[in-house]
């Protein structure tokens, strides 16, 4: 056989090779990049988007919602849900020691108990819409539970209990949950689900029995926990099934109840798949965005980068399966690599957030600084969940640092 | 993330196809050279050589996998998505494409090189499948995907099926199942990544 047509075949071949394994990293495998996390960086992002709340509260107590910085423009508009879940993440952000935080929530605590709605034996939280959500009421709770947890003061706890009664008038006995109570016609919007407030009840319920043991908040919060493993992506048509960081919290509470102490298998065995599934999902979701760079070619692969909302979610729903997976036996081999995963979140949301000096290139630098923004819009809850996902991390690293 | 070893061999396997090769290594010749001594021990030493040449490297770029994925910036599940679907290419080429042949090949036992080694057995979709399998399921499992299609592939060219014949059917229906496996294979692979941790 002539050398020329072998040399050829040995040519074809190693082209194959450069073929494979470049199409490979140009296509699927670009780099992964998670800026380094140290516990001065988190702090000082967590302090900036604290600062942030604390420079655009208005008087009443609520926050800016929206804003463009490039023309300097507040886009109006407001959310009740979202207003307590700020709240919530700012009494995060006073029990991880952040300066400031408990004032700014405490002030935003009281415009919702100035805008609370009562019907019978319970209240929920809506200033004006005929759409009473469980949403905004089960983030009360969350907000109010983590308050009642770092400060010890049980000040808010039949506000607590009020709440958590309207939040059960919408559990089904299915443990679905229904997302609204219907203002007008005085019931439940019976038929109507979320996709995030059934975890948010869930969340909810399970603080309720942490904060109150003996007043049986646990069977609603077991019952509507085993709806969301088993059910609800099918039952309410969710595919893929939804990534739920509010559901994340709650099984990292129900690991946390007095019933489950000393326990090394908390879940049970549906709820072990299901935080098995939920990492894959959210694993996928941060190294997708990882690979994200906004300028060209890359933005053609892999698109723009995501909101801090989004991205902070991602971080909140992983650090909460990471305790998840540290509390019960059958899940510990996935607590290294979702901790890596929780980690590069918290680095990649502590990079993207707007540092003083670049501040103070816009027009308006008090309501740039210390944001998140795409496409030069910020929202507060941008703010909300990724402070929460670099506050979320630090037991991650306390733990890595142990011998 | 666990992954499955029986996955991993399947993979390896089908992105190789022995059966495939079959009549390629079947007419192998220690070609080129009158060496009776060659001819004495038959082209299933030559194979065999090739195939040991092939493992050797391919188990060296999998103790090394976890090296130089971190180098890269590559996470484990990222690469095995990547490897998913490199084997469903894999797959599409054995259905779609030419059957391999003996020819060219270098003579004697330079055939063990061109083409049992390359490209027969050292090629760049099972790299991706072993270098996946060391950072995921192992590198015994590597390994063991590694020394099972090896040892598949001798079988194969020490079985000498004549053609024309039910045996030569049979390996036509084992390469087609090996074909689809690595459709199959690559799916799951790619499943599996996009959903590890």
């Amino acid at each position: 056989m002539p050398a020329g047509a072998v040399s050829r075949r040995v040519i074809a071949a190693l082209v194959s090779w450069v073929v494979v394994f470049g199409g490979v990293r140009v296509v699927i495998a670009l780099p992964e990049r998670c800026p380094p996390v140290s516990r001065a960086v988190l702090a000082e992002t967590a302090e900036e988007a604290v600062g942030w709340f604390a420079r655009n509260q208005r008087s009443d107590g609520t926050w800016l919602y929206r804003y463009d910085r490039s023309a300097d423009e507040d886009l109006g508009g407001y959310n009740t849900v979202r207003h307590a879940g700020v709240l919530m993440s700012l009494y995060q952000a006073h029990a991880a020691g952040v300066d400031g935080a408990l004032e700014v929530a405490d002030r935003g605590l009281a415009w919702a108990q100035a805008n609370l709605v009562e019907h019978g034996d319970w209240v929920a939280l809506e200033p004006s819409s005929n759409r009473v959500t469980t949403g905004a009421a089960a983030l009360l709770v969350a907000g109010l539970a983590e308050r009642r947890l770092a400060t010890g003061d049980p000040v808010h706890d039949e506000l607590m209990r009020a709440l958590g009664r309207f939040l059960l008038v919408h559990v089904e006995p299915s443990g679905a949950v229904i997302e609204s109570w219907d203002r007008r016609a005085q019931r439940p919007a019976v038929g109507m689900y979320s996709p995030f407030f059934t975890g948010e009840v869930y969340w909810a319920l399970a603080l309720l029995h942490e904060a109150f043991p003996e007043e049986g908040w646990d069977e609603p919060a077991v019952g509507v926990g085993r709806y969301l493993a088993t059910e609800r992506d099918e039952a309410e048509g969710y595919f893929p099934a939804v990534p739920d960081h509010w559901a994340a919290y709650g099984m990292w509470v129900t690991t946390r109840w007095p019933e489950h102490s000393g326990s090394d298998r908390p879940l049970d065995d549906h709820q072990v798949g299901y935080v098995e599934r939920q990492a894959g999902l959210g694993s996928v979701q941060v190294r997708w965005e990882s690979q994200r760079v906004d300028p060209f070619p890359r933005y053609l692969l892999r698109g723009r980068r995501t909101l801090g909302a989004g991205l902070g979610t991602l971080g909140e729903q992983l650090t909460g399966l990471w305790q998840v997976a540290v509390a019960d036996e059958r899940l510990g081999h996935l607590a290294e690599p979702i901790a890596e995963r929780a980690l590069c979140v918290a680095g990649m949301a502590a990079d993207r957030q707007v540092a003083e000096a670049e501040a103070v290139r816009w027009s308006d630098p008090d309501r740039v600084r210390g944001a998140w923004f795409q496409f030069d819009v910020t929202q507060m809850d941008d703010q909300q969940h990724a402070l929460s996902a670099v506050l979320l991390v630090l037991p991650i690293l306390d733990a890595q640092e142990q011998p | 993330m666990t992954g499955s070893p029986v996955l991993v061999v399947i993979a390896a396997l089908a992105v190789v196809n022995p059966p495939r090769l079959a009549p390629a290594l079947t007419s192998l010749r220690p070609l080129g050279v009158d060496s009776t001594s060659i001819r004495r021990q038959g082209s299933e030493a030559v194979v065999g050589v090739g195939v040991v040449i092939s493992v050797a490297v391919l188990a060296l770029l999998a103790v090394s996998a976890t090296w130089v994925l971190d180098i890269v910036d590559v996470s484990a599940p990222t690469l095995r998505v990547g490897t998913g679907l490199v084997v469903v290419l894999a797959g599409i080429r054995h259905a779609l494409g030419r059957p391999p042949t003996a020819e060219p090949a270098l003579g004697g036992w330079g055939a063990s090189l061109v083409p049992v080694a390359v490209p027969f057995t050292c090629r760049p979709d099972l790299a991706l499948v072993v270098m996946s399998a060391s950072t995921i399921e192992g590198l015994p499992t590597a390994l063991a995907a590694l020394a099972a299609t090896g040892l598949a592939v001798v079988t194969v060219a020490a079985a000498r099926v004549p053609t024309g014949t039910a045996q030569e059917r049979l390996i036509d229906l084992f390469a087609w199942a090996a074909t689809i496996g690595a459709v199959a294979a690559g799916v799951a692979l790619a499943v599996d990544g996009v959903y590890g941790v």
